[in-house]
């Protein structure tokens, strides 16, 4: 007699088997629960989120003397820490400024730049921007407001200098920077009148639905997601254009011109690089 | 006509009156923050995960999988850059780890293109930007739960779609 022996099976595992679940609750519910719990701990989170606003301040005197590279790295795990926090315990200005020291590090880092200048700044508007110190709103938008600006100036002093990305595997001076040399290929692919409809449709539907969005901390996601598309794009385009010179005719895209999809990207898209990690439920594009 | 992502994709996972219950699923959630770390959990346990495991290293929680299964793990990849990649990419591989097809969801602050292009290529399900909500945590969470077992011939079709070789998801 032959026994085939078989193991048992193994219990199913994954997320799905918890849903539509008779004694569950409901979303509406679930997130109730939830708030609740993050109020119950808010006050914890405020002295954790304190602690590493005062270690960033004390960082200001080591930009002097530190060693630049591991200052940098310092100072990205603050920023990034502050920016993940703040917005959830309702200080969107103060995660605003930690999210444009983390573009700044991010920046310096892949141009290796040192601007001691600009993160002393960020480092002492994080400080005044700190709720304990109850910054009126007006002032705050106007340091952001600052402070966007320093940064985006160190961006595009990167972006000139740096070669264009073709592959979309590395960043140069963060996703601006990206969008900013991809803007710069648009423009070139506009002067040679090249017609690449098949490559462009996916890419415009894109904007179309990062467009058509509403910001949320998750449009960070369709934006960088655009990134992706437009790095395809400008790869595929040159290889079509090394492989088929022939395809090179003049034409519009869907109504758009290269030159129009190009500001568009340049202008619109930037801006909502800058607004989508900021705050929840404003609108992108109008 | 705006169109918020949120709600959307709340609506195509789970519907607002369904029911479920996370009391039994066990989650890993890997981020070197104890900030962040306490807000996911809180978020977690208000969701009503019971079995919730935190590690502050890739190390321990890779230690921790292969004798504990998971149903769900969360993982912040900035800190521990390609070592995060490279877990995912190795549970993936990893057949006989019975964790090995559970959702992954890298929950990451500041996000350079750079790694959203890594993270979508390591195998893992999602990415959810910080500071995060609690209804973007649940509607990523439900769409996941929902989307698991065709997750892979998702993908696939996500790839031709548009022939950009990108999808939006």
């Amino acid at each position: 007699m032959v026994v085939k022996l078989s193991h048992a099976p193994a219990p199913p595992r994954g997320l799905s088997r918890f849903l539509h679940q008779s004694d569950g609750i409901t979303v509406e519910q679930a997130n109730t629960r939830a708030t609740t719990q993050l109020e119950f701990i808010s006050t914890s989170l405020s002295e954790d989120l304190d602690g590493v606003l005062q270690s960033l301040n004390g960082m200001i005197d080591l930009l002097k003397l530190g060693d630049r590279a591991a200052t940098l790295d310092q100072l990205f795990l603050g920023a990034n820490t502050v920016f993940s926090v703040a917005a959830t315990l309702g200080h969107e200005n103060l995660g605003a400024a930690a999210r444009s020291l983390c573009r700044l590090v991010d920046t310096l880092q892949t141009g290796n730049l040192w601007e001691e200048e600009a993160l002393a700044l960020h480092l002492h508007a994080l400080n005044h921007l700190n709720p304990s110190r109850g910054m009126k709103s007006e002032a705050a938008l106007a340091l952001l407001a600052g402070l966007h600006e320093v940064t985006d100036r160190i961006a595009r002093r990167v972006a000139e200098t740096a070669p264009a990305p073709v592959d979309g595997k590395e960043s140069v001076g963060g996703d601006r920077a990206i969008l900013i040399a991809l803007s710069r290929e648009l423009h070139l692919l506009r002067e040679r009148s090249v017609s690449i409809q098949e490559l462009t449709a996916p890419l415009l539907r894109t904007v179309g639905m990062t467009q058509s969005a509403m910001v949320n901390v998750q449009a960070a996601d369709l934006v960088s997601q655009t990134l992706d598309q437009l790095v395809l794009f400008i790869s595929r385009y040159l290889d079509l254009a090394a492989s088929d010179p022939a395809a090179a005719v003049a034409g519009s895209i869907q109504g758009v011109t290269l030159g129009e999809l190009s500001r568009r990207l340049s202008e619109e898209c930037l801006g909502a690089e800058d607004v989508a990690h900021t705050s929840a439920g404003i609108e992108l594009f109008g | 006509m705006a169109v918020s992502v949120e709600h959307s994709l709340t609506n195509a996972a789970v519907s607002d009156q369904a029911r479920f219950n996370f009391s039994k699923a066990a989650v890993m959630v890997v981020d070197r923050n104890p900030i962040c770390l306490k807000i996911l959990t809180g978020i977690l346990a208000g969701f009503g995960f019971r079995k919730i495991r935190s590690y502050e290293t890739i190390k321990e929680a890779a230690v921790e999988v292969s004798s504990c299964p998971v149903d769900l793990i969360f993982i912040d990849p900035e800190p521990f850059k390609d070592e995060a990649y490279d877990f995912v990419r190795w549970l993936r591989a990893d057949k006989a780890n019975e964790s090995s097809s559970a959702p992954i969801i890298m929950a990451t602050g500041y996000t350079p293109l750079r790694q959203v292009t890594a993270t979508r290529q390591c195998g893992a399900d999602f990415i959810i930007a910080k500071p995060f909500s609690t209804s973007v945590v649940l509607s990523r969470l439900l769409w996941v739960a929902e989307n698991e077992a065709r997750r892979g011939a998702t993908q696939q079709n996500m790839v031709s779609a548009t022939g950009s070789g990108v999808e939006l998801w």
